[in-house]
């Protein structure tokens, strides 16, 4: 059931002007639900793009991602259509997140659209999800310059919750938060990996983050991963 | 040490105007105020560093914006802000255009983007030198024809005088080869870099203030040691007083000689770093105290009130774990006593 990554690379601007640019080299690790996997490192070393890599909006240079023991690059139309369902991605700035001209309804239901879920029905998955993130139905109603970036960002988790994920990758999710908004959204993720047993790769520079969110940490630097417990 | 800048009882507010309404939630929009800062009182001494830190949205870089006289014509600003005996608030434009820059600097938050894109950093960083010396020029007849070859020849050599100032304060700002990064342009370069840039832009003409709002926002950590040694190292070399706003508060802890903690548009208290992050008295600061990685990232509940509708009473009652029934109904008053200050009825 788990998430492995089997030795990836990632090379930019290979082709025919030149030898490009590696960004790391042999990367493997596993994600197991439930579980937080930190992975820390200086900026430009590529955690952003390994995340990427992982949750499939970028493909590796070498390398096989195994979801539930199939790898990525065999699979059919519809089971790849349920992996990037499942592996959910959740950005460093939220106000970037969501469409600035359209009231928070419209980008939360949009996802609900997509699974084609009747009206009634996108309703109740709505306020019910509202009630996990602890938010009031207001929110439903403005634009997203009328909220704070703490709330924006428990919108963006609450809206990858509605697709139900087993994985998130977290790129940076409180590097953009004051510090009394990072420790609730921090809370937020841990009580909703507890209800939902959902597996993050938290991607942060901050060292106490990842310290308090994981047991495992990787580090990523010069190109290589370094595991440790 | 005489006192730089004073502000007293500042008000700033912004009305919701007939654009918003028409895009809006019409009933929500409708003659809303928005009172960004309410009654704020603050003091630098020469050569202080005062830090303003509290929460995104508490109203920390709309002061910076009055200080600096940069904020939208819509705004409703009152109290006063005394600059060396003058008031900036009555100051004419041209007489503000003056300071700014020269006696008073800014550095933006987000560097990216408070450079321009289009010009080369060397153009940037000079503008504030031509700027601020075109009066010279000015004040020069021009029509004699010998004049004019004589005139040309200085301007020549101010432009050199320029560049080498230029290069001096890249260089001073840690580039070791300032001649190669004045033809860079910003979108070349790191969030970290164009930082640097900015700070040599503002003290490029030693300002007696400089303000640096969020100047750590979006760096990663060695970024942000080399900005606080940076600025550390302005304030020892030259004798500038600093007005230090931002949400880190280790940065803040490690730079400030005064804290002042703003929530909602109010001071609520005003200590030396020391004692306040030992034993901070409002219950707010504790709470932000307590939120930090090092103490367990324990949140405060519930969410800061909106600046168009603060609760009654104390702004923060809502969030209070100690609240009696007085903070509810009265507002309580910045009480000051051995070289401290914090608004709160039950802190002593």
């Amino acid at each position: 059931m788990s998430l492995k990554a089997e030795n990836l690379s990632k090379t930019y601007g290979s082709g025919l002007l030149g030898k490009g640019k590696c960004i790391f080299r042999d990367v493997s690790f596993e994600l197991e639900p439930g579980q937080t996997c930190g992975l820390m490192g200086p900026s430009g070393e590529g955690k952003s793009t390994l995340g990427r890599i992982i949750a499939g909006l970028e493909s590796p240079t070498a390398g096989t991602i195994h979801f539930k023991d199939s790898p990525l690059s065999g699979m059919k139309k519809a089971e790849y259509a349920t992996f990037r369902r499942r592996v959910q991605m959740m950005f460093q700035d939220p106000t970037d997140a969501f469409n600035p001209r359209k009231r928070i309804e419209h980008s939360i239901s949009e996802v609900l659209k997509l699974l084609d879920t009747p009206g009634t029905e996108r309703i109740r998955r709505t306020k019910e999800m509202l009630k996990t993130i602890g938010l009031p139905e207001e929110v439903l109603a403005r634009y997203p310059a009328q909220l704070s970036g703490g709330q924006l960002q428990r919108l963006a988790l609450g809206r990858i919750l509605l697709l139900e994920p087993e994985y998130i990758v977290l790129d940076e999710p409180t590097s953009a938060l004051d510090v009394s908004v990072q420790a609730q959204i921090l809370h937020l993720l841990k009580k909703v990996q507890a209800e939902q047993g959902i597996g993050y790769l938290l991607i942060s520079h901050d060292e106490a983050v990842v310290r308090f969110m994981s047991g495992k940490m990787g580090m990523l630097e010069n190109g290589k991963l370094k595991v440790f417990e | 040490m005489n006192t730089l800048l004073e502000v007293k009882d500042l008000n700033v507010s912004f009305q919701g105007n007939e654009n918003e309404n028409k895009t809006g939630n019409k009933s929500e929009n409708k003659n809303e105020t928005v009172t960004a800062v309410s009654c704020l009182s603050i003091s630098i001494r020469e050569k202080e560093t005062l830090a303003l830190v509290g929460e995104t949205g508490c109203g920390k870089s709309v002061v910076a914006h009055a200080i600096m006289r940069l904020l939208p014509p819509e705004s409703i600003v009152k109290g006063t802000i005394e600059f060396k005996g003058k008031n900036l608030l009555k100051l004419s434009e041209k007489e503000m255009a003056k300071l700014r820059g020269k006696e008073i600097s800014i550095i933006f938050q987000n560097p990216s983007l408070a450079l321009n894109p289009v010009y080369s950093i060397g153009h940037q960083l000079a503008e504030p030198l031509r700027i601020h010396t075109q009066k010279m020029r000015w004040k020069e007849k021009e029509g004699k024809k010998e004049k004019v070859k004589q005139k040309e020849k200085r301007e020549k050599k101010k432009e050199n005088s320029n560049l080498s100032k230029v290069s001096r304060a890249l260089k001073r700002v840690g580039f070791s080869n300032p001649r190669e990064y004045m033809g860079y342009y910003p979108s070349w370069c790191s969030g970290g870099m164009n930082q640097r840039f900015l700070i040599a832009a503002s003290t490029m003409l030693d300002p007696v203030l400089l303000i640096a709002d969020e100047p750590s926002k979006g760096l990663d950590r060695d970024r942000v040691s080399e900005l606080e040694n940076e600025l550390k190292g302005l304030k020892e070399k030259s004798e500038t007083s600093l007005l230090l706003i931002s949400h880190d508060l280790g940065f803040v802890r490690r730079l400030a000689d005064r804290v002042a903690v703003m929530y909602a548009g109010e001071i609520v208290e005003i200590a030396d770093p020391s004692s306040l992050f030992e034993s901070p008295l409002h219950p707010y600061t504790r709470g932000l105290l307590n939120s930090l990685p090092e103490r367990g990232f324990v949140p405060i509940p519930g969410a800061s009130p909106p600046l168009s509708n603060p609760p009654a009473g104390c702004r923060f009652h809502p969030r209070c774990p100690i609240k009696e029934k007085r903070c509810t109904q009265e507002r309580p008053e910045l009480k000051e006593s051995n070289g401290r200050a914090v608004r709160c009825f039950l802190c002593p």
